[in-house]
């Protein structure tokens, strides 16, 4: 059974990862990746926006603040995992695309979480990926 | 893990039943409740309508088409499960609350794709069940 976490650093996301590692205590044969989309630079090339000098500090940051601390619980728990790091303008896209390129057998994400950066309308990055992911869905509030 | 497999009789929500009993394999103890919200009275009397004489008929004929597949699925595999009907207007409120007030740890369901007006009704069901879910909700294609 292989899980792809999606995070982002909120705490949604990291009861996420927490739900994650009770599946893989349960299931043989089991493997979590992390997933953090990027869409620092898509973001700001799409907007035709400069890149700030000090944009790769920026960007360092911002991933190191998304999977800090779910890589910390799944080192406290011994738990092997992946992760990965995917630039993508579309998160949801991103998410279920890898999904299916690897051939994930489930996806869990925290809700309310994810897609607030934009500020756009609450949960539809989830709700997209309800529709566009090959494998069942876990969300975790 | 005590679940919640909120059924709809459509093919989705089969394979949502499949992965319950997936999940209850690897979580020994497992408790699971199949749940069908039935709209169709409180609709009709909300619109003013009067129950057709065999109602009653009509709507255990669907539910036990339903249930009888779902049931047969655990029952093959030896799985413990209890069956309830909930009448209820809000499909998401009613399996939320449900789920709320039991204690359920895990709700699964079924989701299907958007893409036609039925679609679009039926997605905001898990839509709103996402928003308003008491714990982790995995949704299945």
């Amino acid at each position: 059974m292989k899980f792809l976490v999606a995070v982002d650093g909120s705490e949604n996301s990291v009861r996420a990862v927490s739900y994650a590692v009770e599946m893989v205590q349960h299931y043989p044969e089991s493997h979590i990746t992390l997933l953090y989309v990027d869409t620092l630079a898509t973001v700001l090339s799409r907007k035709g926006a400069e890149f700030p000098s000090n944009f790769e500090d920026v960007r360092g940051q911002a991933v190191k603040q998304a999977l800090v601390k779910a890589e910390k619980i799944l080192l406290e728990k011994s738990i092997p995992f992946k992760t990965k790091v995917l630039e993508g303008f579309d998160i949801a896209e991103t998410v279920s695309e890898y999904a299916k390129e690897k051939g994930f057998d489930q996806i869990i994400l925290g809700t309310r979480g994810l897609g607030n950066l934009s500020g756009i309308v609450m949960g539809s990055v989830s709700h997209k990926i309800l529709h566009l992911s090959p494998c069942p869905v876990t969300l975790v509030k | 893990m005590k679940i919640l497999l909120a059924l709809d009789g459509s093919e989705n929500s089969f394979r949502a039943a499949e992965y319950a009993a997936s999940i209850m394999q690897y979580f020994p103890g497992s408790r699971l409740t199949i749940v069908f919200v039935d709209t169709l009275a409180i609709q009709i009397k909300m619109k003013g309508g009067v129950l057709p004489a065999d109602f009653e008929d009509m709507v255990d004929q669907g539910l036990k088409t339903s249930l009888e597949r779902a049931e047969k699925i655990f029952a093959e595999r030896q799985l413990p499960y209890n069956i309830k009907v909930l009448e209820g207007y809000d499909v998401a409120e009613t399996i939320c609350d449900y789920a709320a007030e039991y204690n359920y740890e895990q709700i699964i369901m079924g989701t299907r794709g958007l893409g036609n007006i039925k679609g679009i009704v039926l997605g905001s069901v898990s839509h709103k069940v996402i928003q308003i879910a008491p714990c982790p909700v995995t949704f299945v294609k």
